[in-house]
């Protein structure tokens, strides 16, 4: 039986690791007394699979991972079963149970993210986003295996919003593409924000994913909608 | 284990730097099982102190102990705090921020008790810092009344000369009946002092008076004339000659932990443990563990399937470990491991040894117990000739280690890895040669056994280098120099070679200062003070080790390192640990001493006769061995 269950990462968790998830995930399964499904041969590893990694730090209302079990247990069993045996910032919000695998959460194509920081100085937020997204190009540079690339923040972003909270904070959403090309990992994103009038305290930002979707054409799926493939 | 989750006011400057360091979930105290209470609602508060990295500390079954059993009573709370590595100690010292502790970022100096393991000697510059983080003056004689109680427990307790003057207490031997009682008496006093916090001279005051609690204060060094070491005497009225260890008689009523915290991350060794036995009697005349820990005794097959059944249900683990000095020698190691293997084999949960005794019974055992999941499989025949081993006491032949390789090939291992020490006493270069004869002709089993499989045979030798222990029949012998030892290490090295062998050492600087330390006295404090302050710490880890600041800080203290190291001690000299008692005679260590030096054999009193070490004589306590129509002699 296969089970698709979207969680959130919140609070103290945040601030563990991809390879910590799931430990966490598998673990809390065991505990949760399901039968989970092994891998054939020398070394048997539980068939569990997970969404894009979340980096450290990053807080998520909507994390996916696809497990299967050598026995049915009912959605809302699984879900508060699990739940019970979850450690603090972790919750289980979904599940959906099927008969078939679902496609991957390997080709997930976009991350949608809020971030929010206390600018420098006095900004006006509208016209910076304006700019940025006029601009053609908007350098930033990573540290790769062969030194500093630079790269184009605009091949990976794929919208940018914000507006002023009214406490001095500034609450950013965008949405980044999934997969290599181009792509560009949340936290590089407010930096270069700062060539468009928008300089942030490093101390201050705070970045939560809000969702993952497939993308068919113009429309935008969450993982446990789409199914008819 | 959800609900509120109660966090002090440092917590939001911790926050901004755990983005900022590696491996942040090491701080953060949330895992399955972690115990949160309300601060305001416990009497009692102690923090357990492991003084090396989370992931080196979420490994020690000590420390599971003792957080369930104290947690457990709702009048105390245990939280847990490790050695911080070196990004976090950078940004805790720029913000000036204390250290920690993880599960409501407490300052440590909130608590009433700090209580450190102590493990290792290269974990010493930890204690010293994660002292100096925590806000408090590193000496006792410098703390106030007010603060925390500093004490420690642990293996290296029995020898804590070095580290007498940072430390208010120590308690010896089994902590589980101690601990508490400890804790009674603060909370006793704390509750009679209506608010107040007790004096810490009243209540050490109290505390002396229990078996197992060793308060340094109470004790001075002398020396004569010429320096030389003369003894360790009571300077208080009413203060023991000398200090007992703590013995619990029956490990099927001591507390153990079926709820054990989940560590996060990979941990070294991250399996729910059962602790099989405590204590062996081999009497392996290097192993300072082996003469520590008795009696011998075992947990019966019945608690230990009752405790496997909650561990694994508790904490999800996919393994559980049987840990003992040596499991295969457990009176019941069939029994338990087949109902063991019948309860949780299909559920893919696997069994794990930590090594396995050098004779073919136990690879079979070993098969049996790697059926759901196989590692390798480590033998330790420590010396590479009869006559050494004779001198050591390790009752292994030849055929034997043959035996029992070529068992394991036969079974299907192709990885063996082998533990082997150098400088031993009388060690010549024939012993060496031996090691590599040895290793040969394991590998020349293996592949002549030849596997159907495609994997190939291969054999690790691991060396360590011999370090006289106190409390052993070795404690006076000179430990090797750090020339000779890699000059054998380079020897070894040189004919260890080729495809299917691998050669692994150790650093010989950090067994020249481990050695200083486990002999040493209490003039180390200042070494071990003046190393710290030059930023020595993780001493134990190749990337952090500083050996020029320990040669310099040797240089500013005038320490003779040799005298501690080098010097073959005399019979009658007084030594470091002596007012301290762990049951055996130094009169038995001494005849042990001068057997080794004929190879004599000393027969292990579980199946021979009592061969007279005086433990149980001298503590009324006895040998506890639960099974025994199930004797590991049978096959």
């Amino acid at each position: 039986m296969f089970y698709r269950v979207e969680f959130s990462k919140t609070n103290r968790a945040r601030f563990l690791g991809h390879r910590d998830l799931m430990k966490v995930m598998v673990q809390g399964m065991r505990r949760a007394g399901f039968d989970l499904a092994l891998t054939q041969g020398f070394n048997p590893r539980p068939k569990v699979s997970f969404g894009p990694a979340l980096a450290v730090g990053i807080s998520s209302q909507a994390e996916y991972f696809d497990v299967e079990l050598e026995q049915q247990t009912g959605d809302g069993d699984f879900l508060r079963r699990l739940n019970e045996c979850l450690p603090e910032g972790f919750a289980v919000s979904r599940v959906m149970e099927t008969k078939i695998a679902l496609p991957s959460l390997g080709v997930l194509t976009q991350a949608f993210y809020q971030a929010w920081g206390l600018p420098q100085q006095p900004c006006d937020i509208k016209n910076s986003i304006k700019a940025f997204e006029d601009a053609e190009e908007v350098s930033y540079e990573r540290s790769g295996r062969d030194g500093l690339e630079k790269r184009n923040m605009k091949e990976g972003v794929l919208w940018l919003r914000g507006k002023e909270k009214g406490d001095g904070f500034v609450i950013l959403e965008f949405a980044l593409n999934l997969g290599n090309k181009g792509a560009v990992r949340p936290g590089e994103v407010l930096g270069p924000l700062g060539n468009f009038g928008l300089n942030f305290f490093q101390e201050s930002i705070r970045i939560h994913r809000t969702g993952l979707y497939f993308a068919r054409g113009e429309k935008l799926f969450s993982p446990l909608e789409d199914v008819e493939e | 284990m959800k609900g509120g989750f109660l966090l002090s006011v440092l917590w939001e400057s911790i926050e901004q730097i755990l983005s900022r360091v590696e491996r942040p979930g090491r701080y953060i105290g949330t895992e399955w099982n972690s115990v949160h209470k309300e601060w305001d609602q416990v009497p009692v508060r102690m923090v357990f102190a492991f003084p090396d990295l989370y992931e080196v500390g979420m490994s020690n079954l000590g420390l599971q102990v003792l957080y369930g059993l104290v947690n457990q009573d709702k009048d105390y709370l245990m939280e847990r705090v490790f050695a911080p590595a070196a990004d976090m100690e950078r940004e805790l010292r720029l913000a000036g921020l204390p250290l920690f502790s993880l599960e409501s970022a407490r300052p440590l100096a909130d608590f009433d008790v700090i209580g450190f393991t102590l493990q290792y000697e290269m974990s010493f510059t930890n204690i010293i810092n994660m002292i100096n983080l925590a806000g408090l003056p590193l000496r006792s004689r410098d703390r106030s009344g007010e603060m925390p109680l500093i004490i420690g427990g642990g293996p290296v307790a029995l020898n804590p000369e070095p580290l007498a003057d940072f430390f208010d207490l120590f308690v010896l031997g089994d902590a589980e009946e101690l601990l508490p009682a400890i804790l009674e008496v603060i909370a006793r006093q704390k509750r009679d002092s209506q608010g107040g916090r007790p004096g810490k001279e009243q209540i050490i005051q109290e505390l002396s008076r229990f078996e197992g609690v060793y308060i340094p204060a109470f004790y001075e060094p002398k020396y004569n004339t010429a320096g030389g070491f003369q003894g360790t005497f009571p300077c208080v009225p009413g203060a023991a000659r000398r200090i007992k260890k703590r013995v619990i008689p029956d490990l099927d009523e001591a507390f153990f932990p079926v709820a054990p915290v989940v560590p996060f991350g990979e941990v070294i060794h991250d399996r729910a443990m059962l602790e099989v036995m405590r204590g062996c009697t081999r009497g392996c005349r290097f192993c300072q563990a082996g003469m520590v820990y008795r009696p011998v005794r075992e947990r019966s097959v019945a608690t230990l399937c009752d405790q496997a059944a909650g561990l694994v249900a508790s904490t999800g683990h996919d393994e559980i470990a049987l840990t003992s000095l040596s499991t295969s020698d457990y009176s019941g190691i069939n029994r338990l491991t087949a109902e063991l293997l019948r309860a949780y084999g299909h559920g893919g949960v696997a069994l794990s040894l930590p090594s396995t005794r050098v004779d073919a019974f136990s690879v079979d055992l070993a098969r049996d117990i790697q059926q759901v999941r196989r590692s390798g499989l480590t033998f330790a025949p420590e010396a590479g000739t009869q006559r050494l081993r004779d001198v050591i006491n390790k009752q292994v032949s030849e055929d034997d280690i043959l035996g029992a390789t070529e068992a394991a090939f036969g079974a299907g291992w192709t990885n063996i890895k082998l533990y082997f020490m150098i400088g031993l006493p009388t060690e010549t270069i024939t012993d060496l040669d031996g090691i590599v004869q040895l290793a040969k002709k394991i590998l020349a089993l293996g592949r002549s056994k030849g596997s159907k499989g495609k994997k190939k045979p291969a054999v690790t030798v691991s060396v360590s280098s011999f370090i006289p222990k106190p409390y052993t029949p070795f404690q006076w012998e000179p430990q090797d120099n750090r020339e000779t030892l890699f000059e054998k290490q380079h020897y070894l090295k040189a004919r260890l070679r080729g495809p299917g062998l691998a050669f692994r050492w150790h650093d010989v600087r950090l067994s020249y200062l481990e050695g200083i330390f486990s002999r040493g006295d209490r003039r180390l404090s200042y070494l071990l003070e003046r190393a710290w302050e030059l930023g020595c710490r993780m001493d134990s880890w190749d990337e952090h080790l500083r050996f020029d600041l320990w040669e310099q800080a040797l240089d500013d203290c005038a320490i003779e390192a040799g005298d501690y190291v080098a010097r073959r001690r005399d019979y009658v000299e007084p030594l470091p640990w002596d007012h301290l008692d762990v049951g055996v005679t130094k009169a038995f260590l001494r005849k042990e001493a001068l057997q080794a030096l004929e190879g004599g054999k000393t027969a292990d009193c579980r199946h021979e006769k009592c061969p007279g070490c005086g433990i149980c004589r001298r503590f009324k306590v006895e040998l506890d061995v639960k099974e025994p129509h199930n004797s590991v002699l049978q096959g």
